[in-house]
C-alpha cells in the first residue's frame, strides 16, 4: 500500500469502521513503514477521541419538556379541526341551487338557439363600431391558409372577427368606418398568420367556426417555429385559436402589441 | 405482559389516524436526535429548541409525505431538521457558542475536568466554524454516529459525497485544532518565551 491509497482509508481506520481485514492489515503494515502516515493516523485518532468526547457531552441532551407540551397541544387542536364534521347544506338550499342551475342552463340554451337562427346581418360583424375595444382583429382566419392570389384579393376587403368566443362567419366587406377602425387597431396589434395546429383538413372551417382568444406562455411560439425572445420567455402572449364546428382547434395565430411580439419586423 | 413495541413507521401511521399517544411516543423516541443535531449544528440551545418544535410540527402536517422506501423516520426527521437549521443559519448568520449553564458550573469543576471541558469547547468551536455542508456530515457521522448511507439519506446526496466531505471536514478540524495540541502549544509557548527573552 502506498501513501495515497492509505489516505483514502485513513478515516475508516481512525474511526474504527468495519472494513476488509486484508485492507486493514495492509494499512497497519504501511504505517509501520511510513512515519508520516503514522503521524497522520495519530492525529486522526486523536480527533476521533475528541469528537467522541464532545458527542458524549451532548448525548443526554434533549428538548425541554415545554416543547412536548406545546406539540401535544398543537396535535390536539389539529385533531379537533380534523374531526370537525363537514357542514352539509340544508335540503332547501340544495333544491334552490338545483333550480337556479336549471334556469341558467335553460337561459343559455335559449340564447344559443336564438343566436344560431338570427340572420347573418344581425349576428355578424356589423355591430363592430359599437365595440371599440382592441379585441377585434383584421385578417381572416382562412386567409392565411389560402393561396396567395386569393389572399391579395382579400386584403382589399378586410374581414373582422369578433374576439373571445365569437362565431366565425363568412367574410363580408366592411363599411368605411369599420375599415378605419380596423386600420387603427392594426396599429396597436400585430398578428402572425394562422398556423395549422393539426394535420386535419381545413375544409371543416367552411361550415363555420369560432375564434377564441387565449393566453399562452410565450415559449409556445417556439413550438410553431417562431422565434422567441428568451429574456421575455416567462411572459405570456395572447393568441387566437380557430376552432372548427367539430370543436377541435384547427389553427392558431399569435397576437401581440406592436414591438411585443418576437417576430421579425 | 410485555407492552407492544411499535416501530417508528407504525407510530407514524397511528399518528396519521389521530392517535395522540403514538405521536407522543414517537416524539419521545426521536426528539433528542433532532434536538442534538440542531444544537450541534447551531451551537445554541434556543435554536435547537425552536427547531425541534418546528420539525415535529412539520411532521404533524406532512407525515403523509413520508416514504418508507426512501429512508427511516429518523432520517426523515433529521432531513427536515437540516432544512430548518440551514434556513435559520442563513437568516441569522451567527453562531451562539457556549451556554450559560456550562459557564456557571465551570467554576466548580476540578482542574482536570476544566481542561477536558476546554478541549471539548474547542472541538465544539472548531465544528461550528466549519462550512455548513462539512459541519453536517461531521454532526451526522461523528456525533450522531450515523453510517455513511444513513447520512447520505438525510443529506440527499451520494454516499461517496458523504465520504469525501467527511474526509475534508476532518482534515479541516485537525488543522483548526492543531494549535491546541500539546506539541504545538509547547512550540507556541517556546516562541513567545523567545520573544520575551
Amino acid at each position: 500500500m502506498n501513501c495515497q491509497r492509505f489516505d483514502d482509508i485513513i478515516n475508516d481506520v481512525a474511526r474504527e469502521q468495519i472494513m476488509d481485514a486484508t485492507l486493514r492489515h495492509e494499512a497497519f503494515r504501511h504505517i509501520g513503514e511510513c512515519p508520516t502516515c503514522a503521524a497522520r493516523l495519530n492525529g486522526e485518532q486523536a480527533l476521533t477521541h475528541q469528537l467522541q468526547d464532545f458527542a458524549l457531552t451532548t448525548k443526554s441532551m434533549s428538548a425541554p419538556e415545554r416543547v412536548e407540551a406545546h406539540l401535544l397541544e398543537a396535535f390536539d387542536s389539529q385533531s379537533l379541526v380534523r374531526r370537525q364534521p363537514v357542514r352539509r347544506a340544508s335540503g332547501s338550499r340544495y333544491w334552490l341551487a338545483a333550480v337556479a342551475a336549471l334556469v341558467l342552463i335553460a337561459c343559455a340554451l335559449f340564447i344559443a338557439r336564438s343566436w344560431q337562427t338570427r340572420p347573418p346581418e344581425e349576428a355578424g360583424v356589423t355591430n363592430l363600431p359599437e365595440r371599440p375595444e382592441a379585441d377585434r382583429h383584421e385578417v381572416s382566419a382562412a386567409s392565411s391558409l389560402r393561396p396567395p392570389a386569393e389572399k391579395e384579393n382579400q386584403n382589399q376587403h378586410p374581414t373582422v372577427f369578433r374576439a373571445r368566443s365569437t362565431r366565425y362567419r363568412k367574410e363580408r366587406p366592411l363599411s368605411p368606418a369599420s375599415n378605419a377602425l380596423a386600420a387603427s387597431l392594426l396599429n396597436t396589434e400585430i398578428t402572425t398568420d394562422f398556423l395549422p395546429v393539426t394535420y386535419g383538413s381545413m375544409a371543416n372551417l367552411d361550415a363555420g367556426g369560432q375564434i377564441v382568444r387565449v393566453e399562452l406562455p410565450r415559449t409556445t411560439m417556439a413550438n410553431f417555429g417562431l422565434p422567441v425572445n428568451m429574456e421575455r420567455s416567462d411572459e405570456r402572449i395572447k393568441a387566437d385559436v380557430l376552432l372548427g364546428v367539430d370543436g377541435l382547434a384547427h389553427a392558431i395565430r399569435f397576437v401581440g402589441k406592436r414591438r411585443s411580439l418576437d417576430l421579425p419586423k | 405482559m410485555k407492552p407492544i413495541e411499535y416501530t417508528d413507521s407504525d407510530l407514524l401511521q397511528l399518528m396519521l389516524s389521530g392517535d395522540r399517544e403514538a405521536f407522543a411516543q414517537l416524539y419521545r423516541r426521536r426528539q433528542s436526535n433532532v434536538y442534538r443535531f440542531a444544537l450541534q449544528m447551531s451551537g445554541a440551545r434556543e435554536v435547537a429548541e425552536d427547531i425541534t418544535q418546528e420539525v415535529f410540527m412539520v411532521l404533524m402536517r406532512e407525515a403523509g409525505n413520508y416514504d418508507q422506501g426512501r429512508g427511516s423516520v429518523n432520517a426523515f426527521l433529521l432531513g427536515i431538521a437540516r432544512n430548518h437549521v440551514l434556513r435559520r443559519l442563513k437568516r441569522e448568520r451567527r453562531l451562539l457558542s457556549i451556554d450559560e449553564a456550562t459557564e456557571t458550573t465551570r467554576a466548580e469543576e476540578q482542574l482536570e475536568e476544566l481542561s477536558r471541558r476546554e478541549a471539548i469547547e474547542s472541538v465544539q468551536k472548531a465544528v461550528l466554524s466549519l462550512p455548513e455542508h462539512y459541519r453536517e456530515v461531521v454532526v451526522l457521522c461523528e456525533l450522531q454516529e450515523m453510517s455513511y448511507a444513513e447520512a447520505a439519506t438525510v443529506l440527499g446526496c451520494a454516499i461517496g459525497t458523504v465520504r469525501s466531505r467527511l474526509h475534508r471536514a476532518r482534515t479541516m478540524l485537525i488543522e483548526r485544532l492543531r494549535p491546541t495540541t500539546s506539541e504545538d502549544l509547547l512550540n507556541e509557548r517556546l516562541k513567545s518565551a523567545r520573544c520575551f527573552a
